[in-house]
C-alpha cells in the first residue's frame, strides 16, 4: 500500500519524470534555442531542493533505519545524501548547458528530455535494495545516454553510440548473469536476504560448500558489469573514445553523475548484501580492480594530446582510487573505532564530483572560446581567458592532489584506510600513481600559464555567466573542505553508517 | 612574545602574497609590489628574529604553541593544528625569516610578471616556515607538499635555461619524496595512535589510546620509507639528481630559498621524525644502521665534492658544492648512538648547526652568483675572470662566501664542520674511518671554491670572445649591500660565537634523549 509518505519520499523521482514529459510537449510548441534546457534545469532545481530537504531531515533527525517502500526501495540517509549529489550535479549540468549547447544538438527537446529520464534512473538506483530493481535502474540510466549520444550533429556519434550500446548491452548481460547466479543459489533477489542465507554458510569450510562459490562468482559478475557505469576495469575500454566522440555536455555526465551512480550501487550490493564473512574474498577482487584501474588510467593519460581524452583516463583513474577505499573495508569496520574505508571512499567520491564537474566544465567553457579540445592549443589560455584558466587550475591541482584542496583530502583518507587494513601493497601503488598523474595535469597548467602563445592580448572573452558562477562555487567547495574537511566528513561518517 | 605568533609567520605571507596577487594592480589600485613585498618579508624577518630571542632556553620544550584541535576531529582519523618551536626549530624559522628578506631583496630587478612573482615567493616563505613550525605530522605533509605549486612556477617562469625540465623534474622528485612521507607518516599513525609529535615522543610505539590501531607495520619498514624520502629532499648520493637541474635553471631568488631553507626541510625532517620520533619507538634501528649511514654521507662528502670540481658554470658549481656539504649532515646524523655510548650530542648538534650555517653560507653564495650574472649575463667561468676591479665589493664577499664555505676558522661553517668530525670520530671504527674519509672533503671544498675565485674573479681579465662588457660593470647598490651585509654578519658572528646558535641546538638535540 502506497502511502502519502511514500509519495513524498519519492518525490525527487517524480518531479524528474513528471519534468521529462512536460520538456518533450514543450518541446512541440516553443522549440526557441535554449528553452528546454531551462526547463530540465528547473525540475532538477526543484527535485534536489526536495532531495536536499528530506537528506538534512533524516541528518538532522538522526533515524537510523532508513524508510522502505514496498520493499525494493530503501530511501535512507545513505541513498539520499548521493541522490543530493547526483541532483546537483545534474543541475549544474544542465544550468551549463543552456547557453553551451545550443549549437551542438539538432533535437533539444528529446536531448534534455532522455537527460532527466536517465538522471531518474540513478537516482533510483541508489535506493535500491533488490536485484532485479538495480538492474532495471541501471538500464533507465544507460538507455536514455545512447540516444543522448546519437543526437548530435558529429561526425562520430553514431560509432560513439553504437559502441556504448554493446558495451552496455553486454554488461547487463554479465549482470544478470549474475544475478542469476545469486538466485539459483539464495532463492531470493533481496540483498537483506542474500546477506542471511551467507551468514547461514558462513564458516563453512570454502570449496567444500560450492553455494558459497557460487554466491561469491555471482557477486564478481554484478560487480564487474557496474564496472561499466564506473568506467573502471575491466570495463573501461569503451571510456576513451565515447568521452572525445560525445558532445561534452554528455562527457560530463558520463564521468561525473553516471560514476556516483555506478558507484552507490556497488557499495550497496558489497555492503548490504555480502555478509562480512566474505569480505576477504571480494576485497581481492576489488584490489585488483582498483590496481589495473589506477595503473592504466595513469599510465595511458601520460601521452594523450585530447583533453577529453586524458580526462577520460583520468576519470579510469579515480574510479581505482575510490576502489581502493572500499577495497579496505575490515570485516565490521563500521562498528568499530578503525578508519572505515568505506567512509573514504564516500567523502572520495563526493570530492570527486566536485573537482571532476569544476574541471571539466571549465574545459568546456574554455575549449569552446578556442574552439579546439587539443591539449596544445591550450597555450597562453591562461593570459586570454585568465580566470577559467585559474578555476581549472585549482580542479586539477585538487585532481592531482596537492594539499589546500579536497582531492589531497580525500587521497589522504583513501591511502589510510588502505594502510590500516593493512593494505601497504595497494597504497604504495595508489601513490605512486598519483606522483605519475604529475606529469600530465601540471602539463596543462604550464601550457596555460607558463607556454606564451603568440597570441598575447588580454582577456577578451569572460566565458558563460552560468558556468562562471557554477565553477567558482565549485573551486570555493574544493578549497574550503581542502582546508577544513571536518564538516563534509561529518556528514559522510553519519551517512554511511546506515549501511550493514 | 604574543600568542599566535607562529601562526602570523605562517599565514601573513601567505595571505598578503595571495591578496597581491589578486588585488595589487587594477583599474583602482596600483601598488609598487616590490616595496610592498619588502615591507611583509623585513616584518617576518624581525619578528622571527624577536621570536628566536624570545625562546626561553631554560624551560626548553615546545613554545609559542598556537592549536586547534578540531582540524579533523575524528576518533579514528585525529589530525589537529598544532605549531610550537623548540631549540630544534627555532634557528630554522629565524633562517627562513633571514633568507626570505634577502630574496626578495635579490628579486629587485624581476620585471616578468611581477605580482605572479611575489605572491609566489611571499607564499613560499609562509608554506616553509609551516613546515618547520607544525607538531602535528599531517600538518608537516600539508605544508611540506603545498611548497611544490609555488616552486613549480617560480622555476619554470622566470627560470633560465631548460626551466621547463627542471621544474618538473623538481615537481617528481618532490611529489616521490611526499609520498614516501605520506605513507611513513599514516602509517606512523596507525601505529601510535596519533599525529602529534610530541604524543608519540612521549608515549611511544602502540603505547596509546586503543589496541585497535596497531597494524603490523616493521618500525624498520616506516624508518626507512622516512629516510628515502627525506633523502630526496636533502639530497644525498643516488638520488640527488633534481637539485643541480633545479639551482641552476632557477631565478636568483629562488636558488637563494631553495639551498637555504628548502633542503634544511630533509635534514630537519633526519632529526625531528629519525632521530628524535625513532630514538622513542626503537633506538635499535638507528643504532644498528648508522655505520651505514655513516659510510654514505662521507661518500656523499666526497662524490659531491669531485662533481663540483668539474663544474664551468658558477651556480652550478655552488648547487653541486651542496651535494658536498648535505653529505656531512648525513654522516653527523650517523653519530646517534654517540649519547649511549659517549654521552655526547656534538655530532648531532653540529648536524643541525651545519643546516643552519649552510644556508646562511649557500643563501649568500647564490644571492652574490645571481648579482654577478645581472650585470655579466654569463655564468661560464671561462668568460669571467677580472671581475675584481670592477666589482670589488662583490669579490670581497665572495671570498667571505667562499671562506665560510670550505670552513675557514672564525667563520661559521668551520663550527659546524668541526662539530660534526668530532662528535664522529669519538664513536671509533667504521664512524672514524668514515670521518678521516670526510675531511678530504674539506680539502676539496678550498680546491674547488679557491679555484673558482682565482678564475672568475680574479685571475686574467677578459678573454677574446667573452660576452662579457667590461665597461659597464657596476658594483653593489644600497639594498643590495645591505642583503648581503646581513648574511656576512650572520656568517661572521656565528663563527666567532657559535653559542648563539648551538646553545638553542643543545637544547633542541639533549631533548631528544632526555624528554
Amino acid at each position: 500500500m502506497i502511502t502519502l509518505n511514500d509519495i513524498l519520499l519519492l518525490s525527487p523521482e517524480i518531479v524528474l519524470t513528471i519534468g521529462a514529459f512536460v520538456v518533450i510537449i514543450a518541446d512541440l510548441f516553443y522549440s526557441k534555442k535554449s528553452f528546454s534546457a531551462v526547463i530540465t534545469s528547473l525540475f532538477l532545481a526543484i527535485s534536489a531542493v526536495l532531495s536536499v530537504a528530506l537528506t538534512a531531515n533524516l541528518i538532522s533527525y538522526n533515524d537510523p533505519s532508513g524508510l522502505s517502500i514496498i520493499n525494493v526501495l530503501s530511501i535512507d540517509k545513505y541513498s539520499l545524501f548521493l541522490k543530493s549529489l547526483i541532483l546537483l550535479s545534474g543541475l549544474s549540468i544542465s544550468l551549463c548547458g543552456i547557453n553551451l549547447l545550443s549549437k551542438e544538438l539538432k533535437s533539444k527537446g528529446e536531448f534534455w528530455a532522455l537527460f532527466l529520464i536517465s538522471i531518474t534512473g540513478m537516482t533510483l538506483l541508489t535506493s535500491t535494495t533488490e536485484m532485479i530493481t538495480a538492474w532495471v535502474a541501471l538500464e533507465l540510466t544507460s538507455l536514455p545516454v545512447i540516444g543522448m549520444l546519437a543526437l548530435n550533429q558529429r561526425k562520430y556519434s553514431l560509432e560513439v553510440a553504437l559502441k556504448y550500446l554493446i558495451l552496455s548491452a553486454t554488461s547487463s548481460a554479465i549482470i544478470l548473469m549474475g544475478i542469476a547466479y545469486i538466485y539459483g543459489v539464495s532463492g531470493s533477489t533481496f540483498f537483506s536476504e542474500i546477506s542471511m542465507l551467507e551468514t547461514a554458510l558462513s564458516g563453512k569450510f570454502f570449496f567444500k560448500d560450492p553455494s558459497s562459490i557460487l554466491i561469491l562468482f555471482g557477486l564478481i559478475l554484478v560487480v564487474s558489469g557496474a564496472s561499466f557505469k564506473i568506467a573502471s576495469f575491466p570495463f573501461f575500454s569503451w571510456v576513451p573514445d565515447v568521452y572525445q566522440g560525445a558532445p561534452t555536455i554528455v562527457t560530463i555526465y558520463l564521468s561525473v553523475v553516471s560514476k556516483i551512480a555506478g558507484l552507490s550501487i556497488i557499495i550497496r550490493i558489497l555492503f548490504d548484501s555480502i555478509n562480512s564473512s566474505m569480505i576477504n574474498e571480494w576485497a581481492i577482487y576489488i584490489s585488483i580492480m582498483a590496481a589495473v584501474s589506477m595503473t592504466v588510467g595513469n599510465v595511458m593519460a601520460l601521452r594523450q594530446s585530447n583533453i577529453k581524452r586524458l580526462f577520460a583516463y583520468s576519470t579510469i583513474a579515480h574510479a581505482g582510487y575510490i576502489l581502493v577505499g572500499l577495497a579496505s573495508s575490515e570485516p565490521d569496520s563500521l562498528n568499530s573505532s578503525n578508519f572505515a574505508g568505506i567512509q573514504s571512499s564516500v567523502f572520495y567520491i563526493v570530492a570527486y564530483a566536485i573537482t571532476n564537474l569544476t574541471a571539466f566544465l571549465s574545459v568546456l567553457s574554455i575549449s569552446k572560446e578556442i574552439n579546439s579540445f587539443s591539449i596544445e592549443k591550450y597555450k597562453g589560455v591562461g593570459i586570454k581567458l585568465r580566470f577559467q584558466s585559474i578555476i581549472l587550475s585549482i580542479a586539477l591541482i585538487s585532481l592531482l592532489g596537492i594539499p589546500a584542496t579536497i582531492g589531497f583530502m580525500g587521497k589522504a583518507f583513501i591511502f589510510s584506510s588502505a594502510i590500516s587494513n593493512n593494505l601497504m601493497w595497494l597504497a604504495l601503488i595508489g601513490i605512486l600513481n598519483s606522483v605519475i598523474s604529475a606529469y600530465y595535469y601540471i602539463r596543462i597548467i604550464k601550457l596555460m600559464f607558463i607556454d606564451t602563445s603568440e597570441d598575447q592580448r588580454p582577456e577578451t572573452y569572460s566565458g558563460d555567466l552560468n558556468t562562471r558562477i557554477i565553477t567558482s562555487f565549485g573551486a570555493i567547495l574544493i578549497l574550503m573542505f581542502g582546508l577544513a574537511p571536518a564538516m563534509l566528513l561529518g556528514i559522510v561518517e553519519g551517512v554511511v553508517n546506515i549501511l550493514q | 612574545m604574543p600568542g599566535g605568533i607562529l601562526s602570523f609567520l605562517i599565514f601573513f605571507p601567505i595571505i598578503s602574497g595571495i591578496l597581491i596577487g589578486i588585488f595589487s594592480q587594477n583599474k583602482y589600485l596600483n601598488v609598487n609590489v616590490k616595496k610592498t613585498s619588502l615591507l611583509i618579508t623585513g616584518i617576518q624577518m624581525i619578528l622571527s628574529i624577536l621570536v628566536f630571542f624570545s625562546y626561553d632556553k631554560t624551560l626548553g620544550g615546545f613554545q609559542f604553541i598556537d592549536y586547534f584541535d578540531s582540524w579533523i576531529p575524528f576518533e579514528a582519523f585525529t589530525a589537529r593544528y598544532i605549531v610550537g618551536i623548540d631549540g630544534l626549530s627555532a634557528p630554522l624559522i629565524l633562517l627562513t625569516g633571514i633568507l626570505g628578506f634577502c630574496a626578495v631583496i635579490a628579486s629587485m630587478n624581476i620585471q616578468l610578471r611581477q605580482k605572479e612573482y611575489f605572491m609566489w615567493l611571499l607564499v613560499l616563505q609562509g608554506v616553509v616556515t609551516g613546515v618547520f613550525a607544525s607538531l602535528d605530522l599531517l600538518l608537516l605533509f600539508v605544508f611540506w607538499e603545498a611548497e611544490l605549486i609555488p616552486m613549480y612556477f617560480l622555476i619554470s617562469i622566470w627560470g633560465s635555461g631548460k626551466a621547463h625540465y627542471s621544474a618538473m623534474k623538481f615537481l617528481i622528485f618532490t611529489l616521490t619524496s611526499g609520498a614516501l612521507l605520506l605513507i611513513g607518516i599514516v602509517s606512523l599513525y596507525f601505529a601510535t595512535g596519533t599525529f602529534t609529535m610530541f604524543d608519540i615522543t612521549e608515549l611511544g610505539l602502540y603505547g596509546i589510546v586503543n589496541s585497535n590501531f596497531s597494524i603490523a607495520i616493521p618500525a624498520i619498514f616506516i624508518f626507512f620509507i622516512f629516510f628515502i624520502g627525506f633523502a630526496i629532499k636533502l639530497p644525498l648520493f643516488p638520488v640527488h639528481s633534481w637539485l643541480p637541474d633545479a639551482h641552476t635553471d632557477a631565478p636568483t631568488a629562488v636558488s637563494i630559498m631553495l639551498a637555504g631553507v628548502l633542503l634544511k626541510m630533509g635534514g630537519y625532517g633526519l632529526l625531528r621524525i629519525n632521530v628524535d620520533i625513532f630514538n622513542y619507538i626503537d633506538p635499535s634501528i638507528l643504532t644498528d644502521l648508522a655505520p651505514y649511514f655513516a659510510i654514505i654521507g662521507a661518500f656523499s662528502v666526497i662524490y659531491g665534492a669531485l662533481l663540483t670540481i668539474q663544474q664551468t658554470d658558477l651556480k652550478r658549481l655552488i648547487a653541486f658544492s651542496s651535494v658536498s656539504h648535505m653529505g656531512y649532515v648525513v654522516l653527523g646524523f650517523s653519530s646517534y648512538g654517540a649519547f649511549a655510548s659517549v654521552g655526547s650530542t656534538e655530532g648531532l648538534g653540529g648536524t643541525a648547526l651545519q643546516l643552519f650555517t649552510h644556508g646562511t653560507i649557500t643563501g649568500l653564495a647564490f644571492l652574490l652568483v645571481g648579482l654577478t650574472y645581472e650585470r655579466t649575463h654569463t655564468r661560464y667561468i671561462p668568460h669571467l675572470g677580472g671581475l675584481v676591479n670592477k666589482m670589488p665589493l662583490i669579490t670581497t664577499f665572495f671570498v667571505i662566501a667562499g671562506f665560510a664555505s670550505l670552513g675557514l676558522p672564525g667563520l661559521s661553517g668551520f663550527v659546524a664542520e668541526l662539530m660534526i668530525f668530532v662528535g664522529t670520530f669519538k664513536m671509533g671504527s667504521i664512524w672514524a674511518i668514515s670521518t678521516i674519509v670526510a675531511v678530504f672533503g674539506v680539502v676539496l671544498a678550498a680546491a674547488y671554491t679557491l679555484w673558482m675565485i682565482q678564475r672568475a674573479y680574479f685571475g686574467e681579465r677578459v678573454q677574446e670572445d667573452s660576452p662579457v662588457n667590461f665597461d659597464q660593470l657596476d658594483d653593489l647598490n644600497r639594498l643590495e649591500l645591505l642583503s648581503v651585509l646581513i648574511l656576512t654578519a650572520t656568517i661572521v658572528i656565528v663563527g666567532i660565537y657559535p653559542a648563539i646558535i648551538t646553545d638553542m641546538f643543545n637544547v633542541g638535540v639533549g631533548e631528544i634523549f632526555t624528554r
